[in-house]
């Protein structure tokens, strides 16, 4: 499982997080690929099918991977009683959604594709005095 | 309260005793909340039934001094509403009540729950009461709110008595949320109603709020007068979407290789107590597709701890327009962890009278699939570290083959099928293709007899390179060999 630190440390800082340790042979470096709309392939000397090309890689051909996000909430200064957390992926879909308390550092597992980045991680709370703490969170 | 002229004097609270003495039963008022606003006169019922002032003040006393209203919650089951949970927020409230001499107005309200949510417009969020419920019956009986679909509750302290009053009027406003930031404002914002109410019988109260309907299920629920049991909740793979998981059913033989012989979306939560252990496990998901002929049954384990204690139920939903068959409620025996059957005999449940195949087809018309939903409340909580791992183990059982096939790393878990004795406990092949995949919601499955590699032509070069390039293979299908129906076709 892949580690992601997160510090609560200033409003509006954009981190970009380095993964390590854990997920093997994954890169989630995203390419923005235009939907291909060929006829399909019949020449078997260019094949794509898998059956016709078997490989010795064995590798996982898995989509989704999962990641262990670690907030540290002590330096999280508030007015309110309650303490909210949300994380979201890239497309506001949400990760995490809920009240914590009592905690100084917050690891919450998640199982997400290489497209859900840049997460967004908010704390917030009851009050409108309290301006909600945003950070984007990056893989690398 | 705010009192425009002089407040009531007490001696009015000796005529409590003669109104509590008879029996009432709730009431359904004329006027609804509609597009989020509501003018609701108390003294007018359904149908036009007048209802004295007197028996609103019998209602309030029953109540302790308040008047509480039953309110069906009516949301359409978009985003992260759904039928068994949906919700919206109260912005303002506004009761006045007119008698010969004076006006009283009444701005003091609440309801069992709250969120900290943020107004159109703003980013800024606040505690607002909410509404939760669910579609469906409430199960009130004995009471002319038999039958309804009755969900929350919103009291209104009133410390005037009401037999004299002329009017008795309720202005409601629920709030217009900031929608763009996701939940929880999405759940709670209005989309739909109409919301109906009804004035409450102390009995009615304690039911509905004990049933507390659609609050398990609802984002950030912070309870009004006691600590909240589910904090917080984590998803998988989020509030919103689904995993979509594919199977080659001719196992241990790659077959056509098309991942279409059976077809499910599934999402999991764990709700979270308030030190971030998993006390309750919900899941939802539908059948998608049916490829091939055999006949299935599918799973999905969530591995436990030893020794933990869970129970929960688990329903199965028919399809609209599927005659035969209703809404299905059984217990899940968590004994040995969480392994629930969720889909039984896929070729009978899940058949296009047209075709041998659902779904599969290039030219197949849509077929509607089941869906199904369980609730677990583990006994002690479980911290997450001890959790079992997304995207868990979505599994199925071949009955044509008595092999269970289950995604890559995980084993054979069925004592009576035969992966074990025959040693196929391993379910990827000797170049290491799998025989299950999950993808993102979105993904786009292959047409029947169509080679995944066919399909998705960048396939190939990601195996190759060792999952380091073409990361977003499953995103760019061949138009052709792929199927046509989306979320939208299936989702209901």
């Amino acid at each position: 499982m892949k580690k992601l630190k997160l510090f609560m440390l200033t409003p509006a800082l954009l981190l970009i997080i380095n993964c390590g340790g854990g997920s093997e042979n994954s890169s989630v470096a995203v390419a923005e690929s235009p939907t291909i709309n060929t006829p399909l392939l019949t020449n078997t000397d260019k094949t794509t099918l898998l059956k016709d090309n078997p490989t010795s890689v064995v590798t996982a051909i898995k989509v989704f991977d999962n990641f262990s996000l670690e907030i540290s909430m002590i330096e999280v200064d508030m007015e309110g009683e309650f303490r909210f957390l949300k994380i979201m992926d890239t497309h506001k879909q949400s990760l995490f959604l809920g009240q914590v308390v009592h905690q100084d550092t917050i690891n919450v597992p998640l199982n997400i594709v290489a497209e859900s980045f840049p997460l967004t991680v908010e704390v917030f709370s009851e009050l409108k005095i309290d301006e909600t703490i945003s950070y984007e969170v990056i893989y690398d | 309260m705010i009192n425009l002229f002089f407040r009531c004097t007490l001696t009015t609270y000796l005529l409590l005793g003669a109104f509590s003495t008879q029996a009432i039963e709730s009431t359904l008022l004329k006027h609804t909340i509609s597009k989020g606003t509501g003018d609701i006169n108390l003294l007018l019922g359904q149908g036009n039934k007048t209802i004295s002032p007197i028996t609103l003040e019998t209602f309030r006393v029953e109540n302790n001094g308040q008047l509480i209203l039953g309110v069906d919650v009516n949301e359409a089951s978009s985003g992260s509403e759904k039928a068994n949970s949906q919700g919206v927020a109260i912005a303002h409230l506004t009761l006045r009540v007119t008698t010969r001499e004076n006006t009283y107005i009444f701005e003091e309200y609440s309801t069992k729950t709250r969120s900290s949510l943020a107004s159109n417009g703003s980013t800024s969020r606040q505690f607002y009461y909410t509404l939760l419920g669910r579609t469906g019956s409430n199960n009130i009986t004995g009471s002319k709110l038999n039958g309804t679909s009755f969900d929350d509750t919103l009291t209104i302290p009133v410390d005037i008595v009401l037999s004299d009053a002329l009017s008795i009027e309720l202005n409601i406003q629920l709030l217009d949320t900031n929608v763009s930031l996701g939940d929880p404002e999405e759940f709670y914002d209005y989309s739909a109603g109409f919301e109906d109410l009804a004035l409450l019988a102390a009995s009615d109260v304690q039911f509905l709020d004990t049933q507390a309907a659609g609050r398990e299920e609802a984002p950030l629920v912070v309870l009004s007068n006691t600590p909240t049991a589910v904090a917080s909740r984590v998803y998988y793979p989020s509030s919103t979407s689904y995993y979509m998981v594919g199977y080659e059913d001719q196992y241990p033989d790659l077959g056509d290789y098309d991942f279409n012989d059976l077809v499910v979306a599934y999402r999991v939560s764990f709700g979270l107590n308030d030190a971030l252990q998993v006390i309750t496990i919900n899941s939802e998901g539908y059948l998608i597709a049916r490829g091939g002929s055999y006949d299935h049954s599918w799973h999905l384990r969530i591995a436990l701890p030893e020794g933990s204690q869970a129970n929960g139920t688990y329903q199965l939903y028919v399809p609209p327009g599927v005659t035969s068959g209703s809404e299905l409620v059984q217990y899940i025996d968590t004994s040995s962890g969480i392994d629930v059957t969720l889909f039984n005999n896929t070729t009978s449940l899940f058949y296009d009278p047209a075709s041998s195949f659902t779904n599969t087809l290039w030219d197949s018309e849509h077929i509607l699939g089941h869906k199904f939903s369980f609730e677990i409340t583990l006994s002690n909580p479980i911290t997450l570290e001890q959790m079992d791992t997304a995207p868990f183990d979505p599994y199925l059982y071949v009955y044509d083959t008595n092999l269970e096939i289950h995604l890559e790393g995980k084993s054979p878990v069925m004592s009576e099928s035969d992966n074990v004795s025959q040693g196929l406990t391993s379910f990827v092949d000797n170049n290491g293709y799998p025989f299950a995949l999950v993808f993102p919601e979105d993904w786009r499955f292959p047409n029947e007899y169509v080679d995944i590699g066919q399909a998705y032509p960048k396939l190939l070069e990601f195996i190759q390179s060792n999952r380091q390039s073409q990361t977003d293979w499953y995103n760019n299908g061949v138009a052709s060999g792929v199927s046509k129906f989306r979320k939208a076709d299936w989702a209901w």
